[in-house]
């Protein structure tokens, strides 16, 4: 266990230089300068421009840029927004909670609707599958976008049961602002987390130990939890985790679309303003909660299957 | 450039998604009406749309709708521009005493929101520091004509000018003006207008809490010393909004009260919607075809003048504003008289409006010997807008025989078209939306058709022209003034520095359960959104 945490925090800060490095680059060779932001696009004469740049530190070459900001950012300091001065540690304090919730509510869909949907239609061949099937087909094609434009229009606007926009205050708030949202960004997944289940179970219920059980004579009940589900559930969550990991990059389109004040859409406008600094710590964010997520899906095979040990690759 | 084209740029990505169920309103026709009915009662909390979050409350970097929306809300200007454009006493009375000597009588028994007297030091200090080249102001260059500025007594202030300057005065009732508290500014240093730092006005709402990226809460201020602008509403939100569909949603389930619209692609679908109602008032805003490169083609008169001719402005209002926009006849929009207006409308009425003539463009092109000659438009197919009009001039200038290439960028590299010479290289022309600070054609015309004025990009330089914007800067009589701007828009219309292509209206969304704002664009200079309040019905 020891080691496995040690390889997988390796891994995690390896990642992270690494991605810093990336990110940084590409915000750096990418076309415009933050100074088209904070000037709103306002004409200005070179000389002011210049105490601008000099402000801002954008005159200076990328790699002393660079490690100057990985400096700071090794002492914690993760420096403050160009575009409106707040700090970054602040920026992102105050928005992570939006989208630890968002993604927290779209991953419990998914894993309710997804594994409920996939196994009922594994094992009720015929109409309730072709209907499950035909349902998940058309959520596999809706992106996350569209199906906000169709929830606002139905539950916001025509039966004004949900709120369209916002955050929302205290739990019952969170919940009814959160719960277009989320599914809106679970749509797609249920639809993929379904499918992989389906084909698991379906599989794992024509090999030869299931037939044999039930040859035997055991109670469905059993083959199915014993032989069945247990031996599925390591696509199933492998499939899941991915996709809950994915859902912290995924949930800044959401994020734009219902007005959500989540690290998602911060990033979207940073990166739109170059504003290095939040970019940069909003990427590390999101790269470490992959990594962690990954890490919480590698235990969670060890559970699962006796035979897989940790850090080793899972079937 | 203006926020209009940074708004573009925030929801470009919406915009697919907005619908393009296009409702034809008729071509703008004048008058348009600058004020909604006055509120009967105060109300509580009004929830107010920006396009995008606010970035800074520093009125030295204020330069978009976001930003001026909400200090203006907060703060005030010497003087301030009336919702027609006049301009009006504001925290001080403003005289010349002569061309080069400016007295500021300032209003007593204002106060700041800590209730500390406005006095001659705090309009010294506000001043001194937009001039300051170290804050890195935008407004710098609009004090160039100032020699000294320093405090008579408690409350009086002189300005000494180098040379007659009859603009400064316009400026000073924009963000140019804003006065801050000096105490308050100075404990604070560069943090004043952020987040941690806050701001300490005089205005009609106080800052109540600013939380970065979600909102700007401004609450009335019990003790504002203008009776005429006392607040009706308790509270007013100010959020923003980038996404159009979003926005649409807000308005229609009452989320959003109101906002003054810079994304006109969700017009149609906001005039369907029974809670709301939409006003199109006087702006100072225009669209051009910025010309960069005069080594070009267009550097031929001849030619510019055909693609002018070429460009069919009715269907471009049609398609990008819906109908609210007028077809420009001089080179400012019609929002931009905010005096002598006689002088303005007798010469808007004399000239023709620029309607499409194939066949003069054509002979123009053929005795210029342009034809096969190719120009170079950027265009930028992520916001919508930009590559609407780059299409439309594309085909204009293909239609008279002249060769046009659309040069794709991404939004960012479009924006630094005009902040950064490298990104003009190679480019003859690309279209903006743009405005002045207050209501005079002059104060946007200048600053692209005089030689080193901050738009200028291709070194334009018309000594008759300049010769005239000189003599306005210079001219007290507000009439003469006008007659000497009516005949640079004539010139400039002739000369064409940059091609006019529609003069948009203000557009104000607002509940029908709310009255009270003016539908014009002095709503970027001034507090008028003390106004919004409840309708009588």
């Amino acid at each position: 266990m020891a080691a496995f945490l040690a390889k997988r925090l390796t891994m995690l800060v390896a990642s992270l230089l690494l991605a810093s490095f990336a990110v940084y680059g590409a915000v750096y060779i990418a076309p415009g300068s933050p100074i088209a932001t904070i000037t709103g696009g306002r004409a200005l004469p070179p000389a002011t421009l210049r105490v601008l740049e000099h402000h801002y530190h954008l005159d200076e070459p990328f790699i002393p840029r660079y490690l100057n900001w990985l400096s700071d950012a090794l002492h914690g300091d993760f420096g403050t927004s160009l575009v409106n001065h707040q700090s970054v540690a602040n920026l992102i304090a105050s928005r992570i909670g939006t989208t630890l919730e968002l993604v927290a509510y779209t991953g419990l869909l998914i894993v309710v609707f997804g594994l409920a949907a996939g196994i009922v239609s594994a094992l009720r061949p015929g109409l309730i599958d072709g209907v499950l099937v035909t349902i998940t087909s058309v959520l596999t094609a809706t992106p996350s976008f569209v199906a906000a434009i169709v929830l606002i229009s139905v539950f916001a606007v025509r039966l004004q049961w949900l709120p369209a926009i916002g955050d929302g205050q205290g739990f019952g708030g969170t919940i009814a602002h959160l719960t277009m949202p989320a599914v809106a960004l679970a749509a797609s997944s249920v639809a993929l987390v379904s499918r992989v289940a389906r084909a698991s179970v379906r599989e794992e219920l024509t090999r030869e130990h299931v037939q044999t059980a039930v040859s035997r004579g055991l109670p469905r009940r059993v083959v199915l939890r014993r032989h069945v589900l247990r031996n599925a559930a390591i696509p199933i969550t492998t499939i899941t985790g991915l996709t809950i990991a994915s859902l912290f990059a995924l949930a800044a389109i959401v994020e734009e679309a219902f007005n959500l004040n989540g690290i998602g859409s911060a990033l979207v406008n940073a990166a739109a303003s170059k504003d290095f600094p939040v970019v940069q710590a909003i990427s590390l964010v999101l790269v470490a909660a992959f990594v962690i997520t990954n890490a919480l899906v590698d235990l969670l095979y060890a559970l699962l299957d006796p035979r897989v040990e940790l850090g080793a690759s899972a079937a | 450039m203006s926020g209009r084209l940074r708004a573009l740029v925030v929801c470009a990505a919406a915009l697919a998604l907005a619908g393009c169920g296009r409702q034809v309103v008729p071509v703008s026709s004048l008058p348009l009406h600058a004020s909604t009915a006055a509120p009967a009662t105060s109300t509580g909390t009004v929830t107010w749309a920006l396009y995008r979050d606010v970035d800074s409350l520093d009125p030295a970097h204020a330069f978009d709708y976001p930003e001026n929306t909400v200090i203006s809300s907060m703060c005030e200007a010497l003087e301030r521009q009336q919702p027609d454009g006049a301009i009006t006493p504001g925290l001080a009375r403003l005289t010349y005493r002569t061309p080069t000597r400016i007295t500021l009588a300032l209003h007593p028994g204002v106060r700041f929101w800590d209730g500390r007297p406005m006095t001659s030091a705090d309009v010294v200090y506000s001043l001194e520091r937009q001039m300051n080249p170290k804050v890195a102001g935008f407004y710098g260059t609009v004090f160039d004509r100032v020699k000294s500025i320093r405090a008579l007594g408690r409350l009086t202030v002189e300005i000494v000018l180098h040379r007659p300057d009859y603009w400064l005065a316009g400026e000073l009732s924009a963000m140019p003006g804003v006065i801050i508290e000096k105490r308050y500014a100075e404990a604070k240093g560069q943090a004043y207008g952020t987040p941690s730092g806050g701001a300490m006005c005089t205005g009609p709402f106080e800052l109540k809490r600013w939380t970065p990226g979600a909102e700007v809460d401004v609450v009335a201020n019990p003790h504002y010393w203008d009776r005429a602008l006392r607040p009706h509403a308790a509270e007013i939100r100010f959020e923003g909004i980038s996404d159009t569909a979003a926005l649409t949603a807000a308005l229609r389930t009452g989320a959003i009260d109101g906002t003054y619209l810079t994304d006109t692609s969700n017009l149609a679908q906001l005039l369907k919607l029974s809670n709301v109602r939409v006003y199109a008032g006087p702006s100072f805003d225009a669209d051009y075809l910025i010309i960069s490169n005069l080594e070009g083609p267009l550097g031929n008169l001849r030619v510019r003048r055909a693609l002018s001719l070429a460009f069919d402005r009715r269907v471009y209002i049609d398609t990008v504003y819906d109908g609210a926009a007028q077809i420009p006849r001089l080179s400012a929009n019609p929002g931009t008289w905010g005096f002598a207006r006689g002088v303005f409308r007798r010469a808007w009425d004399h000239q023709p409006p620029l309607t499409q003539n194939l066949g003069k463009a054509r002979r123009l092109i053929r005795a210029a010997r342009a034809e096969g000659k190719t120009i170079v438009i950027a265009t930028c197919s992520g916001l919508a807008s930009v590559a609407t009009e780059a299409d439309a001039w594309q085909a204009a200038a293909q239609s008279i025989g002249l060769r046009a290439r659309l040069q794709n960028v991404s939004p960012e590299d479009y924006i630094a078209l005009f902040t950064d010479p490298g990104a003009r290289a190679g480019i003859d022309a690309f279209s903006t939306t743009t405005y002045g600070d207050y209501a005079d054609p002059a104060a946007l015309d200048s600053t692209y058709a005089m030689p080193h004025q901050s738009q200028n990009f291709d070194g334009y330089d018309n000594p008759r022209l300049n010769a005239l914007f000189n003599a306005a800067r210079a001219e007290a009589d507000p009439r003469r003034r006008a007659e000497l701007d009516v005949a640079a828009e004539r010139l400039i219309m002739r000369e064409l520095p940059w091609i006019p292509a529609a003069d948009p209206d203000t557009l104000l969304v607002l509940n029908r359960r709310l009255s009270g704002p003016p539908s014009s664009f002095a709503y970027m200079q001034a507090p008028w959104l003390a106004r919004v309040g409840e309708a009588g019905h």
